[in-house]
């Protein structure tokens, strides 16, 4: 019983203790750099936990650099960006997953095969589109372009996720008197709950770390996004360590506090989606 | 009922859509696209510079310099937009190709013929004639600009330099009992002399991931006085025998008197290790100057600017300045060139660089007293002032240069460090690959 219960615990805890420390390590390093002064940041030797902690980098980050401003604009073409992503992908997966129709499996060949055309080749073709539509300078652009972006992906694992909801359900509904789009909103949403929290979760990725294209669409650094603003801390001569670090932790404090509360909607969902097909 | 829910998805949808429309805005500003350079309200023109380099540093000199400008100059506003500085070039060519370009902006040297190829850039040539501050620029400076340009017209005006700057950790050499180096042959005998590997110290730091090549050039030309990159016959010059004996000294140094990551090291991980200790000199140039100085405290390290080459001359090696241009989209070339020549006229030349810790391109300027005070500005404001002083400029305007250095170079580098290829093998390879990009330049360029 012994021999087992240490065996067990070589096998599984040690293992994870490792991965565990391999993932967290950098995100305390960030952290430790984020509150050292710049000239203990380069320092040898190095210092594990910083000596006189400052917040300086902070401040530096979210006024001077301003990440007061980034932030804000992320999360404004995040959310706009998502809910549009979450709405389009339930239907598309859902017209996948019910309906029969000519050209549905080109339509998911092309789902799939859109997402191998590398960002960086629309580049000019899309500038050239934005502009003439007014659209470049704007966060309708990035919007527009991060909902163009992530769909495909997004389509396939809603689609995967409404094949998983039990088609007699809503039968049942039906007999009981339901409209499809009563069905559908009453029945199928409410089980789709993980479903709409992983694709959100992966949209949400996407659309916050979205850099190419803000950075050659926006001209105005009022409206500037995040991505745009931990890249201005990178200079070619030179990087201001501290700040860099104290921008990247700004940068994740969304994601992760999402993703702390977002978790068991998240697991559920991916192991949904990853049986059904 | 159905029609209660399809009126409530359309009021949805409504509600949704104009909440997006708050997404929009009502001008693509900082570019000059449909919207954007145009008149103000107020009968004030409007006229958007781009800066390729955003930094804190930067943003906020930029900013004190526009506000003065347009105290001078009431019926101009300045749009300032910073831009990161490994992704300027590539937002300047969408911008040209797209027509959306700034009115004007700061490039470096080296993309100056790329614009100029694509017809991004308008001729300065006849606004500097008539520039009444046009001799205060330094002429080494502003005539590379000409030589260099595809057509012989001046697309910019010099703005500051980055001279290649050999630093050196005044702590490590003190305690070596090392005077400051004067020479190539001075820096190889102290690199061993100053490798401590007990207490972590190498003697030197070689830049041997990206961007090597380029950095190894410049140190060629500056060991062997060599200031033309071709000879007469149009043959590159850069396997002249003092390069391959200069490259083959600096091979062997690597992995016994410097660390085994230099391998990999871009300038980034190459400054840190300077600026952390792990190295006693490093060979980058003076914009790095600013980092040393917040790392290691002013005192801490020194500058050897003007290492005296083979030929006991003093050489300077430069791969371009940094320089002003005016798009030739702008619908205010007269307003963006005004901006621009008062970014490059004394006081606003001397507040950026005293800033920003690099080198004037403007003799008032290289006069000035925070350029006697900061060491190494000082001694390459000297060497620029010295009329001695030979340019070698790289041969960065031949088409297919930046690629060669990106794709080949770089990585036939490490082989050279790695002892796979001798320093004479390099080097007779890239100068043929190079006399063959000179001919085609000169043929299908140049001739054209």
């Amino acid at each position: 019983m012994r021999e087992k219960k240490s065996t067990i615990i070589f096998l599984r805890w040690v293992p994870l203790l490792i991965i565990t420390c391999f993932v967290i390590f950098p995100i305390y390093w960030a952290i430790n750099t984020s509150i050292k002064q710049e000239s203990e940041i380069l320092k040898k030797p190095i210092t594990y936990f910083p000596k006189m902690p400052v917040i300086s980098n902070y401040v530096e980050a979210w006024t001077n650099i301003g990440f007061d401003k980034y932030f804000f604009n992320s999360i404004k073409v995040c959310v706009f960006s998502v809910t549009f992503i979450i709405i389009i992908s339930v239907m598309v997966g859902y017209a996948l997953t019910r309906y029969k129709f000519k050209g549905k499996g080109a339509f998911l060949g092309m789902l799939l095969a859109v997402q191998f055309i590398p960002a960086a080749v629309m580049m000019v073709p899309l500038f050239n589109t934005f502009n003439s539509m007014n659209l470049v300078g704007t966060h309708l652009a990035l919007v527009l372009i991060n909902i163009t972006f992530q769909l495909p992906f997004c389509c396939i694992l809603m689609r995967g996720f409404v094949g998983s909801v039990p088609v007699v359900l809503e039968e049942a509904a039906t007999i009981d008197g339901c409209s499809r789009i009563q069905g559908v909103i009453k029945v199928v949403l409410p089980m789709l709950v993980p479903g709409i929290v992983t694709v959100g979760a992966f949209a949400l990725i996407g659309c916050w770390n979205e850099f190419l294209f803000a950075m050659m669409f926006l001209n105005d650094p009022m409206k500037y996004t995040v991505p745009i603003g931990l890249k201005m801390m990178q200079g070619e001569y030179g990087i201001h360590y501290g700040t860099m670090a104290a921008g990247a932790i700004i940068a994740m404090l969304i994601p992760v506090a999402l993703f702390a509360y977002l978790q068991k909607y998240l697991v559920t969902g991916l192991s949904a989606g990853a049986v059904k097909g | 009922m159905k029609k209660r829910i399809i009126i409530a998805i359309l009021l949805e949808c409504a509600l949704v859509m104009s909440i997006f429309a708050g997404c929009g805005g009502t001008s693509a500003s900082g570019g000059t696209s449909a919207a954007a350079n145009k008149a103000t309200a107020d009968g004030k023109t409007e006229i958007s510079f781009w800066d390729n380099y955003a930094d804190k540093t930067h943003t906020e000199i930029y900013n004190t310099m526009i506000k003065e400008f347009e105290q001078e100059n009431p019926q101009i506003t300045v749009k300032y937009v910073p831009l990161p500085s490994d992704q300027a070039k590539s937002k300047y060519d969408v911008a040209i190709q797209s027509k959306t370009t700034p009115d004007c902006g700061v490039i470096y040297q080296y993309w100056m013929n790329d614009f100029a190829v694509e017809k991004g850039l308008l001729p300065l040539d006849d606004y500097i004639s008539t520039w009444n501050k046009k001799d205060e620029m330094i002429d080494i400076f502003q005539n590379s600009i000409k030589n260099t340009s595809l057509d012989g017209k001046t697309y910019s005006i010099a703005q500051y330099a980055v001279i290649p700057t050999l630093w050196y950790n005044k702590q490590v050499f003190k305690k070596s009992g090392l005077p400051a180096p004067t020479t190539w042959d001075e820096v190889f005998a102290d690199v061993a002399k100053t490798t401590d590997k007990k207490n972590g110290v190498y003697g030197f730091s070689i830049r041997g991931g990206a961007g090597s090549s380029q950095q190894v050039e410049q140190m060629l030309y500056q060991y062997s006085g060599i200031t033309d990159m071709f000879d007469k016959s149009g043959k590159s010059t850069i396997n002249d025998p003092s390069h391959v004996e200069y490259l083959d000294k600096l091979a062997k140094l690597y992995n016994k008197y410097t660390p085994e990551s230099d391998i990999t090291n871009a300038s980034t991980e190459m400054i840190s290790a300077f600026d952390s200790g792990t190295a006693a000199m490093i060979f980058h140039n003076i914009g790095s100057y600013g980092q040393h100085r917040d790392t290691l405290g002013n005192d801490n390290f020194g500058a050897a600017v003007s290492l005296k080459s083979k030929q006991n001359t003093n050489v300077l090696v430069s791969n371009g300045v940094i320089c002003l241009s005016v798009f030739n989209n702008s619908k205010h070339p007269k307003e963006a060139f005004k901006f621009i020549s008062f970014l490059a006229e004394h006081k606003a030349d001397s507040q950026l660089n005293e800033k920003l810790g690099s080198v004037p391109c403007n003799k008032e300027a290289l006069k000035d007293d925070w350029v006697q005070k900061s060491l190494p500005v000082k001694e390459a404001a000297a060497m620029l002032l010295n009329k001695d002083t030979k340019l070698a400029t790289l041969p960065f305007n031949v088409t297919g240069y930046f690629d060669l250095h990106q794709n080949t170079l770089a990585k036939d580098f490490q082989n050279v460090l790695l002892g796979n290829e001798t320093a004479k093998q390099y080097l007779d390879r890239w100068a043929d690959q190079m006399t063959q990009l000179k001919k085609q330049y000169d043929d299908k360029v140049v001739k054209k």
